[in-house]
């Protein structure tokens, strides 16, 4: 057997050139002939100009100059340039092909261009055949398969019609068949890929590239330290691409991700500009720690969480907030800069990731530059947002009507002192608190630049943005944010050298108010704002007078810089070696201010300021190889890598007092006198070692396992180190013949599994060491005391997860269900074991034994619904239902969590009383008497329903010619608050129009209890459970109409005159309605202010809502 | 496992090598507080400043007082008033964050020093046995008031919280013994004078006044007196008119805690603010009981009118708050060893 050896000449490896065999051939000759898709020659080769001086020079030494000229390369058989004499050369300034016209006219070789490659054959001569009887002429040929991007495509199949004849490709994607018929046609075939059918045609040797197939299957997930695609991967990923977060007008990415990805739970704390998100995955997993995902932006981990409690990643966890509370670092990224989003759930896509990954990765992938033409890509978009639903409350005579009821219930005579509102302040006066305060309308205006493009060897990207949105309160604050991101890509000419670095600089500047304004919904209707005599402020006891609400400012400015680079290089084909390097830096300065104005003069106030100043920093250094290789029929893939990362974060925190001039507020000098409140340093260093092992048999068996063992600065020295591990396999039940040949409706199929083990180690750093912190200073002199009890043993938390999942895809994919169960127990809960006080300590942060147990279903389908020349349709909807129960927690009853937990029970459970109704005769609320001893204890409430048993999205994409509309509904099932009723009706507060049907005489059945005000009174005593009581909780669904988008697309003989080569005019629409059982609410999404509690457990506070927004934009390129 | 085998064994080495990390910028390791005079100095002033005992100083005079009928709490409290009336239950949380858990941390702090102390080489001589009588005065001082809420208590002395987490109770007979053990081992460590002018720091004086109260609980009079006698013949101290006896630079003073917060953890609680209720007023019985004239009613007790009603208060503190003029807490005080 002959092999054929090819050089690919370039400087680099020239030395290296090497020959496996000689042939020894009589060669037909033949003019080469390539497919005709493969004879495009590059526009930008052509342009180049070469200049050759040069005499009797060898071939060789000609091409290596052309090579380093114009970056072609040059293929050919390793014993062609035998026969090649000695150059004379003299060219200026002239095309590649010319010169090479002049390097070969005395040579018996041609050439074609393909690509950057320029191919070398035998010159054909014309032989002229001895026997006229035709004969089946034979020739030898040799092959090569590629991707699109000229990657080998190892494994693929080359097989000659007709006949049993076939062969693979080798690990360079090369092939040769011996004597073949030159009339034979060869099918070449990959999975994933669209077939190519090849006639020989006499060539001897033929490059075939291979066409991605349409198939979603084929689409490339990003995974830990690596891709896959949809159809070979055997983890559980979720993914969300560019196209559907460009279609929703937000300003942080990860408010695209509510209801659009099964098994991920998303809230956002409140509607403000800059709030933070949180994203839970797959359940709460931790008793008392962190659920914050593990962040990963191209390839490099991005954690803020630096020890603030409860867990968070807010940038400003150790600082100030305004009314949007915590600041997400995700809201520095312009979302579109994103080009995927992928959240790894399962066990075997997780377990890479060791200690961080048990409560999911999110992987965000940043767009990169194409090559080819030079595009400039610009959009513009402006809008408006609104408050969705305001809370229906009572008119002013409905509440002095409420007022005075209750008065007479309570036997008592209204006063100025407990009657203001009907005593003093004018009853003929309301004001619209909602109107006045929450109902002004925000802009926003977003406008992004991108430039971008480049060539196969180097390309780039460019993207400028900037983004404003205004609140709806009736104030000029603004939320402002500037983003720069440059990201250029470089691979060496023989493609064994790439590089990509990507530096992202943000800038954003809030101005809001300290305080949210959406609680003043509830004012009485007649509190009146400014002294009716004076002019002045008004300030009622018990109220915050909104006017001063205004006059308290916060003012925050966050910078934030992301540089990484990805290097790698192939050291022989197969084998590559690879460094993520990444460095983040925020520094976020931030001030609150509290003007003496804006409060009551009666207490003599004087100014005030919060600083502070918090700086993050975090380097990471990942060094990885890989090795590929063919075992059998099948395909080895092993990885191996470290990690190192250190954190260092800086908070420092000033309060200013005793301001002589309000002006002056922002300015820590002019305080009278400055405290240090707090400062902060922590430090975090994680170092880890890990391997993947991945062997995929035919494209129809694969399994994966992936180790990792992790070391972590917080925890103690006995327990610093772990390992964590997984196994997944998935089998393409559809590549066996018998669905193959008999069940063709069943385009794909595949079952995967998975089990493994992952980390969290989200607590406070130094819980380890003993130390001594600072106190309050003594006699002048600095004083210290022991400031913690250490725990040396102290470990992550290990959450096992289980995974099972099928994927069927119908009628060529067509319809495409993913199915998983998935049953995760997490152990080793770190928490606060209660102390005995005579130990000087009322806690002990260790790890228990408790067990919760995540389980759940997620279902996830894609169907084309239409699919015509100028129409079609798609449709997606998902759907989860998750589950979780306490398993296990022994010694539970000598823990602070006594009360708080109980086993097979979830882990946020609520209990409630049962609210019985009215008693008609006196107007109080009853309860059940559960325990029977006659009176209403806490011993009598039950565990009411809790969570959420499902909750998924539908969304719908319709395109008609240029047309395209896209709807996504978002749904929610849940139990929790469903009316909110902040004290008993008839207090001095107002209320929601529901109380009106309340108890007003003997014999009313009514749902509310009698209004009542006065402390004591057998009413309001009576009321004193209401709020825990089923009376105000149950089912708390609802289901958004999240957002809507509609584009037009310009027809290209409207927009090419003006250089423009795409143009689109779009209205794009987010938070569009709510329906929800609960109408006396804001909205029923928006959680308490700053922490992550309260996801998915129900508790809603009265917070600025996600406002409804719409945007009008174009976005040209050209 | 193969990411072992294939990663290295000195990979490993050197990760272990980078997660480890000293303390963080803004705290000291325990171990090396008690390596050097100024941190352990620092260390010993926390016992003073720090909340376990600012936030006693108050509630060990005036819980007891309570349950003596000397003062009241203004305010209805339902766990103030078991003080008030005697009937003090397990579940009281003021007795048992307040009195027991500050008691017990401030033993805590006081235990990682005496031991921290004993166990330094590299501290000058001089230093650490000032500083090793002044944290053996304070376990005294707590033990003090421990064993007279409680009677048997556990006696916790070692620095591991973990061991004396699970301590049963000690007889009140050998708390008093290590309460006198510690006292005359305050005594020869402590030198006689102040550390400075301001009498805020424990002097040998301090600890012999507390021993001879010790000695009277244990109804050793002989040395009660004895000890007592020292005191007032050390010559550093004599005794003040009663309207001066409580100002700050009092002659009378034996130990002070300064203020720390620029509020006098007596004076705020005992006065009030113009036109309100003092937090704590004196029975009106126990103001009646002084003989008019009485030089105690008449310079530490006053009387105030809040809306009709006559409200009467101590009046030992004469300022609320203040930066300058603050009345120090006063914990000790020479006439007390007149008493004896």
């Amino acid at each position: 057997m002959n092999l054929t050896a090819y050089c690919f000449f370039s400087p680099w490896h020239e030395a290296r050139r090497r020959t496996i065999t000689k042939t020894l051939l009589v060669m037909k000759f033949t003019a080469i002939f390539l497919l005709a898709a493969c004879l495009q020659v590059s526009a930008i080769g052509h342009s180049q100009k070469v200049t050759l001086t040069a005499k009797n020079a060898s071939l060789q030494k000609i091409f290596k100059e052309i090579n380093r000229q114009t970056g072609y390369q040059f293929f050919y058989k390793d014993n062609l340039l035998n026969k090649a004499g000695k150059v004379d050369i003299r060219v200026k300034d002239v095309s590649v092909e010319e010169a090479l016209n002049q390097c070969f006219r005395e040579m018996p070789f041609t050439y074609r261009i393909i690509d950057n490659t320029i191919v070398l054959n035998e010159k054909q001569v014309t032989i002229l055949p001895e026997n006229p009887v035709p004969q089946p002429v034979v020739i030898d040929i040799t092959g090569i398969v590629t991707d699109e991007n000229g990657a080998p495509l190892s494994g693929a199949s080359i097989k000659v019609k007709g006949t049993q004849q076939g062969k693979t490709a080798d690990n360079n994607g090369h092939f040769s068949f011996q004597q073949l018929d030159e009339k034979a046609v060869l099918i070449i075939s990959f999975v994933g890929y669209e077939s190519q059918e090849v006639a020989v045609a006499n060539n001897k040797s033929i490059a075939i590239k291979l066409k991605l197939g349409n198939s979603v299957l084929n689409e490339t997930v990003i995974i830990g330290y690596g891709t896959t695609t949809k159809r070979k991967n055997t983890g559980s990923v979720a993914s969300i691409t560019a196209e559907d977060i460009g279609k929703q007008p937000i300003a942080n990415p990860l408010a695209s991700l509510p209801g659009r990805l099964p098994g991920v739970l998303v809230a956002q704390n409140n509607g403000l500009p800059g709030s933070a998100i949180q994203i839970q995955i797959r359940g709460q997993n931790s008793l008392s720690q962190g659920g914050i995902p593990l962040y990963v932006i191209d390839g490099v981990p991005f954690t803020n969480f630096n020890g603030g409690s409860p867990a968070n990643d807010n940038l400003n966890a150790f600082g100030l907030s305004g009314a949007n509370g915590g600041i997400s670092p995700f809201g520095l990224l312009n979302p579109a800069d994103i080009e995927r989003i992928d959240i790894l759930k399962d066990a075997d896509a997780t377990s890479i990731y060791g200690s961080r990954a048990a409560n999911g990765v999110i992987l965000i992938t940043t767009k990169k530059g194409k090559a080819g033409k030079t595009k400039l890509d610009v959009s513009m978009s402006t809008g408006m947002s609104k408050v969705n639903h305001f809370i229906p409350v009572l008119n002013l005579q409905q509440y002095l009507q409420l007022r005075r009821e209750a008065f007479v219930n309570d036997g008592v005579v209204p006063t100025t002192a407990n009657a203001p509102d009907l005593m003093v302040w004018d009853t003929t006066k309301s004001t619209d608190w909602q109107k006045k305060f929450l109902g002004g309308t925000g802009h926003a205006t977003d406008v992004q630049a991108t430039l971008s493009g480049g060539n196969q060897s180097t390309r780039f990207l460019f993207n400028s943005s900037y983004h404003k949105a205004t609140t709806i309160f009736p104030t000029e604050d603004a939320y402002k944010r500037l983003s720069t991101r440059l990201n250029v890509e470089h691979n060496s000419l023989d493609r064994k050298f790439y590089a990509s670095f990507t530096a992202n600089y943000a800038n954003d500047n809030t101005n809001i108010n300290t305080n949210d304004l959406a609680s003043v919904y509830n004012l009485p209707p007649n509190l009146p704002l400014t002294d009716p005599v004076t002019g002045k402020l008004f300030f009622a006891t018990g109220f915050t007078n909104p006017l001063t609400t205004l006059l308290k400012k916060y003012k925050g400015t966050t910078t934030n810089l992301i540089g990484n680079a990805v290097l790698r290089y192939t050291i022989v084909p197969g084998l590559n070696l690879k460094a993520n390097l990444g460095y983040t830096a925020s520094d976020l300065t931030n001030r609150t201010t509290n003007p003496a104005s804006a409060n009551n003069p009666a207490n003599n106030p004087t100014s005030s300021a919060q600083f502070s100043f918090n700086k993050a920093s975090n380097y990471i250094i990942e060094p990885t190889a890989e090795y590929s290789t063919k075992i059998g029929s099948g395909k080895l893939t092993a990885l191996a890598g470290a990690s190192w990362q250190h954190n260092t974060s800086n908070s420092k925190f000033f309060s200013g007092t005793n301001y002589s001039s309000e002006a002056l507020l922002g300015s820590l000098t002019a305080a009278g006198t400055v405290t240090v409140s707090y400062d902060n340093i922590v430090e975090y260093k994680y170092a880890a070692g890990f391997a993947r092992l991945n062997y995929n048999w035919k494209e129809k068996y694969i399994v994966n396992a992936n180790f990792r063992r992790d070391g972590s600065s917080r925890f103690g020295p006995n327990n610093r180190f772990g390992n964590f591990g997984s196994v997944g396999a998935t089998w393409i039940f559809t590549e066996e013949p018998f669905f193959k040949n008999k069940l063709h409706f069943l385009s794909f199929g595949k079952i995967r599994g998975s089990y493994g083990t992952t980390g969290n180690d989200q607590i406070s750093n130094y819980t380890y060491l003993a130390l001594y912190g600072n106190t309050t200073a003594y006699l002048g002199n600095a004083a210290i005391v022991p400031s913690q009890l250490a725990n040396p043993d102290i470990q992550w938390e290990t959450t096992k997860k289980l995974e099972l999942a099928l994927e069927v895809g119908l009628f060529k994919d067509r319809i495409f269900l993913t199915t998983n169960i998935y049953h995760n127990r997490s152990g080793n809960q770190l928490t606060f074991l209660s102390f005995p006080y005579q130990s000087g300590y009322n806690s002990l942060q260790a790890n228990l034994p408790a067990l919760i147990q995540n389980s759940g279903l997620e279902f996830d389908l894609s169907t084309t619904n239409i699919k015509t020349k100028n129409f079609k349709w798609t449709t997606s909807f998902n759907i989860t239902l998750p589950k979780n129960k306490l398993i296990d927690f022994p010694g539970l009853a000598n823990t602070f969590s006594a009360s708080s937990y109980i086993i097979g029970m979830p882990i946020n459970f609520t209990r409630l009383y049962h609210y019985l109704g009215v008693d008609a005769a006196t107007g109080k609320a009853t309860y059940e008497d559960i325990d029977k001893d006659g009176s209403i204890t806490s011993n009598d409430r039950y565990i009411g329903k809790i969570g959420t048993p499902y909750y998924g999205g539908f969304s719908n994409t319709i395109s008609y010619r240029n047309f395209q509309l896209d709807i996504f509904f978002q749904f929610n099932h849940r139990f929790g608050t469903k009316n909110i009723i902040s004290t008993r009706p008839g207090a001095l507060i107002n209320q929601n129009t529901s109380v009106l049907d309340h108890w007003r005489q003997v014999g009313d059945i009514t749902f509310f209890p009698g209004a009542s005000t006065t402390a004591g009174s057998p009413i309001t005593t009576s009321y004193s459970q209401f709020s825990s009581s089923d009376a105000l909780y149950g089912n708390a669904s609802y289901v958004k109409f999240r957002s809507a988008s509609l584009s037009y697309t310009m027809p290209a003989k409207w927009i090419s005159h003006l250089k423009m080569t795409n143009c689109r005019v779009f209205v794009q629409g987010q938070n569009l309605f709510t329906w929800a059982k609960n109408k006396n609410i804001f909205d029923t999404e928006t959680q308490v202010q700053g922490g992550p509690s309260g996801l998915g457990t129900g508790t809603i506070g009265q917070l600025t809502p996600p406002l409804r927004t719409v945007v009008f934009g174009i976005n040209c390129s050209f | 496992m193969f990411g072992q085998r294939f990663i290295g064994h000195s990979v490993f080495s050197s990760c272990k090598k980078f997660v480890e990390l000293g303390p963080p910028p803004t705290r000291t390791i325990t171990s090396d507080v008690f390596k050097t005079d100024a941190t352990a100095t620092s260390a010993i002033l926390g016992l003073y400043s720090a909340s376990p005992m600012t936030s006693s100083i108050l509630p060990l005079s005036v819980y007891p007082g309570m349950s003596a009928d000397d003062v009241k709490y203004s305010t209805p409290d339902a766990t103030l008033d078991e003080f008030k009336n005697n009937a003090i239950t397990v579940a009281n949380s003021s007795n048992e964050n307040i009195l027991w858990y500050n008691i017990y941390q401030e033993l805590k702090n006081v235990n990682n020093a005496v031991n921290g102390l004993a166990n330094s080489t590299t501290l000058t001589p001089s230093v650490k046995d000032q500083l090793s009588g002044e944290a053996k005065f304070y376990r005294a001082f707590m033990y003090f008031h421990l064993v007279n809420l409680y009677g048997d208590v556990p006696l916790a002395l070692s620095d591991d919280a973990i061991a004396n987490a699970t301590l049963p109770r000690t007889a009140a007979t050998q708390v008093w013994a290590q309460i006198i053990t510690d006292l005359k081992d305050a005594q020869t460590l402590l030198p006689a004078a102040y550390q400075g002018t301001f009498r805020g720091r424990i002097n040998k004086w301090a600890a012999t006044a507390l021993l001879a109260r010790a000695y009277l609980y244990t109804k050793d009079y002989v040395n009660a007196e004895a000890q007592a006698t020292q005191v007032i013949t050390s010559g550093v101290y004599s005794l003040q008119t009663p309207a001066n006896a409580f100002i700050n630079t009092s002659n009378e003073i034996i130990w002070q805690i300064a203020n720390t917060t620029g509020l006098s953890a007596y004076g705020a609680n005992y006065l009030a603010a113009a036109g309100s209720i003092p937090n704590y007023t004196i029975y009106d019985t126990l103001y009646k009981s002084f003989e008019a004239g009485d030089l105690r009613k008449t310079n530490w007790a006053g009387s105030t009118l809040v809306g009709g009603t006559t409200y009467y208060f101590v009046n030992k503190y004469k300022v609320r708050s203040g930066q300058e003029q603050v009345m120090s807490t006063i914990l000790h005080c020479v006439l007390q060893n007149y008493i004896l």
